[in-house]
């Protein structure tokens, strides 16, 4: 089902739940596979997506077509994330270095992850970026998203975010090589 | 021979999450949507104001500010003089008496009273006070001589 035809059902009170079912199943995978990159942990994870989800719900009437329904869906689900990093320093009064380390420590600690051991230093030099760097890193090295695309989910210029992804390419390299 | 610096695009690009297990994505649409029922419930039982009951609640509000004002108790200010005179003096004179008070207590303090305030009009020096009784007042060790 085209993403018209989920948003005209979605419009009937009656084919509501059904529409919302719909697209949940078809973007419910990419929502999740970002957001846990970003945030590590399984049940974070399956939290904000779920919490993405709810506010798709409760906001797709105002969605106008100004930019493909799975770019808003993605931008919801990149500002829980960034949300979730910060109140999660705010809360425990963490500077960013230790909520990093927290989270090096659940890369260590996770059952799901693949196992190599680059893959695992990887994730951890990733890790060490900026919170938004990091967004701009998973958007363009694992989901391969065009900097347009990019641009509309973040709400920064191509520029900008070509810059930025360089530079974390750069931060990761040095990483690596370091270790 | 050096190590050959390593590349991020030599790195083969997975995602380094393995997928959770089933029924995870079969069940999360459900689990979402009974979340979105929950939170839809405990919105419904929160009272929403609209013009009447903001109404109600303001003339509620202004009654029992009436009432408060109403049942508030009086104070009372104390008697000033002109209310005094017209109590007559046979009763002050048997109230004093009631308190103990006896007329001459009452000249006493008068007398008192009126050379003291003469006091606070008339500078000290004009005060014909003897060197001798003032030495007489001052205890001889005291004075420094």
């Amino acid at each position: 089902m085209t993403d018209q035809e989920l948003l005209d059902k979605f419009a009937n009170p009656d084919t509501r739940n059904y529409a919302f079912n719909l697209l949940v199943r078809k973007y419910q995978q990419k929502v999740y596979s970002l957001i846990r990159k970003m945030v590590i942990d399984h049940s974070d994870a399956d939290d904000l997506t779920q919490e993405t989800f709810i506010k798709v719900w409760h906001h797709l009437e105002e969605f106008r077509g100004d930019s493909q329904l799975f770019t808003w869906i993605y931008r919801i689900a990149s500002n829980e994330c960034l949300n979730f990093l910060n109140k999660k320093k705010r809360r425990f009064f963490l500077p960013l270095d230790d909520v990093d380390y927290e989270l090096e420590a659940k890369v260590d600690a996770d059952p799901d992850l693949s196992g190599d051991e680059i893959q695992n230093k990887l994730q951890k030099a990733i890790l060490r970026l900026p919170e938004k760097q990091r967004l701009v890193f998973h958007l363009r090295y694992y989901d391969e998203m065009p900097y347009e695309q990019m641009a509309e989910i973040t709400g920064t210029s191509e520029g900008a975010l070509k810059a930025s992804y360089h530079h974390a390419v750069r931060k990761i390299e040095e990483f690596l090589n370091g270790n | 021979m050096e190590k050959k610096p390593f590349r991020l695009e030599d790195l083969p690009r997975k995602d380094p999450f393995t997928t959770p297990p089933a029924p995870y994505f079969d069940e999360l649409p459900q689990r979402i949507q009974a979340r979105i029922r929950e939170q839809d419930k405990k919105s419904a039982r929160i009272i929403n104001w609209s013009p009447s009951r903001l109404w109600l609640a303001t003339g509620a509000a202004a009654a029992i500010a009436v009432m408060t004002y109403l049942s508030w108790p009086v104070r009372q200010d104390s008697i000033g003089t002109d209310s005094l005179s017209l109590v007559q003096r046979k009763e002050i004179i048997s109230y004093l008496q009631q308190q103990n008070v006896s007329p001459q207590d009452l000249s006493e303090i008068y007398e008192n009273d009126t050379f003291l305030d003469s006091l606070a009009n008339q500078p000290l020096q004009l005060i014909k006070v003897s060197k001798a009784a003032l030495l007489e007042q001052i205890p001889l060790e005291d004075l420094d001589i």
